[in-house]
């Protein structure tokens, strides 16, 4: 198991390839962590994120540490199963992405229609596929039918069949240059895109926009439900716990030894107390939808636990990229 | 935040979370998930819920089974024109009872392909043992013995499927 599919199956697919890697390392080079909070006209209700977009871990994660990855989309759903086929008969594991409703070896009420998950095919039998998926516990089976279904499901962020799997991991990474860029990445994206809805800005934009929220539901249910997602979207979708925010504390530590800089030890902490704050977001979000008070008083007080994160991430990436400046010189 | 006060005793729903470890480190546990753990019963009142009043509507000719299984699938319009590839004023169309019954077989399975059921099961309600590894509400084993159990199985011909009733050997 891993926190999260995308950097799970990275950091597995590495592994095999004889890169000792950790999930962390992997989520920190990619410069992962991000905020985003959306509401466009076409939207029936609005939606944040708390990481990059899907599949910017991995090219982000390439650039950085010169690990090449072959990659694949496919218009024809034969083709795209004889090259895994093939691939896996030579016994090269492959990330494929799929709509996450179809893995039918995870209960019904846990599924749901997203189109970007990623799991590592690792073997087959037959009709048969071995699934390393970083949300099951054990080597999952499913066969060849839902698996294609799950790769050519169509709707937004299509997979089109895509895979990829490492062709080319270098000897020797720059681990040292490949952190720094990494956490360059993320200060730049949580501080300097000059747009309200994402980084820093999102979080504050999330913050006064929750209340308002109500307007955009059907029933106290719906409601209710929405607000529970707050909570799903924090801790249980793969994030490592507190909004990926453990998982890059955890980045932060290893990093401290790599580059010897007990700057960044101190840094970690500080993430992990930011995560134990994004951790009280979810839990009052839980609590408002059990409750189901859903009154203006109690959304700010969600809104200002929000601006609290905002204002503690804000002077934290700040000082982050200081210390980069600084290491460097 | 630190490993013990993150553990959840919920087996039925493991994550990776990652934590402080006694020994000051940050690394990784698996343990139970918050969510589920606490508010598994409040998720299945309220789809549960959702799920009746949506079939009461089917069962009244209110609402047509392509809204039913889009619903309950938790996919909006835009998102089963994406899929289905059918224009979103056709499939606003087909969600109507009457806008269903103009439906041709072809379009008709295209629908059913996504919702992952058979076609038949647009003209029918049963609960068969395949469907309880897709249904919202089902939450573990339940005794067969006395009722035995009706069972779905694809044939050679995709528009035809073979529904029998299993006997339990109990």
């Amino acid at each position: 198991m891993a926190a999260h599919c995308e950097t799970g199956t990275i950091t597995a697919l590495l592994n095999h390839h004889g890169l000792n890697i950790t999930e962390p390392m992997v989520f920190g080079i990619a410069g992962g962590i991000f905020f985003a909070y959306i509401k466009t006209p076409l939207m029936d209700f609005p939606m944040f994120a708390v990481r990059s977009m899907p599949g910017n871990v991995r090219t982000k994660f390439s650039e950085r540490t010169g690990v090449k990855f072959i990659t694949k989309k496919y218009r024809n759903p034969e083709k795209a199963e004889k090259e895994l086929n093939d691939l896996l008969d030579k016994n090269q594991p492959v990330a494929v992405q799929v709509d996450f409703f179809y893995m039918n070896y995870f209960p019904a009420w846990y599924r749901i229609h997203v189109n970007v998950h990623f799991v590592t095919v690792i073997g087959r039998e037959g009709d048969k596929y071995f699934i390393s998926d970083s949300y099951h516990p054990q080597i999952a089976e499913v066969d060849r039918e839902a698996l294609t279904k799950g790769r050519f499901a169509g709707g937004d962020m299509a997979p089109k069949g895509f895979m990829f799997y490492p062709v080319n991991v270098p000897e020797k990474i720059d681990l040292e240059k490949a952190i720094k860029d990494g956490i360059k990445g993320a200060t730049r994206n949580m501080l300097k895109i000059p747009l309200p809805f994402l980084g820093v800005r999102g979080i504050r934009r999330f913050a006064s926009k929750i209340v308002d929220w109500p307007k955009y539901s059907k029933d106290e249910d719906f409601f209710a439900d929405k607000v529970f997602k707050i909570t799903i979207f924090l801790e249980d979708q793969g994030t490592g716990g507190g909004g990926f925010r453990f998982l890059y504390a955890s980045f932060l530590q290893e990093a401290a030894k790599v580059l010897d800089n007990p700057g960044l030890v101190e840094m970690s902490k500080e993430m992990m107390k930011i995560g134990d704050g994004w951790r009280e977001v979810s839990l009052a979000s839980a609590k408002v939808a059990k409750q189901r008070d859903f009154s203006k008083e109690r959304l700010a007080e969600i809104g200002d636990l929000l601006r609290q994160r905002a204002d503690e991430e804000e002077s934290f990436f700040t000082r982050l990229g200081k210390e980069m400046t600084n290491h460097n010189k | 935040m630190k490993e013990k006060d993150l553990e959840i005793d919920c087996p039925h729903h493991q994550v990776v979370l990652y934590a402080e470890k006694g020994d000051g480190s940050y690394g990784p546990m698996q343990t139970g998930s918050y969510m589920t753990g606490v508010n598994i019963s409040e998720h299945f009142r309220i789809t549960g819920n959702h799920s009746k009043a949506l079939l009461e509507q089917l069962k009244s000719g209110k609402i047509s089974p392509v809204y039913y299984f889009m619903t309950i699938e938790g996919l909006t319009i835009s998102e089963l024109t994406g899929r289905t590839g059918i224009s979103k004023f056709r499939v606003k169309r087909h969600l109507t009872p009457a806008g269903f019954r103009k439906m041709r077989i072809a379009t008709l399975k295209r629908y059913t392909d996504i919702f992952n059921i058979p076609l038949a099961n647009m003209f029918q309600l049963i609960n068969t043992i395949e469907d309880r590894n897709w249904d919202i509400g089902y939450q573990g084993e339940i005794d067969d013995s006395k009722t035995g159990s009706i069972s779905q199985s694809k044939t050679d011909n995709p528009l035809i499927i073979v529904t029998e009733v299993i006997k339990t050997s109990k």
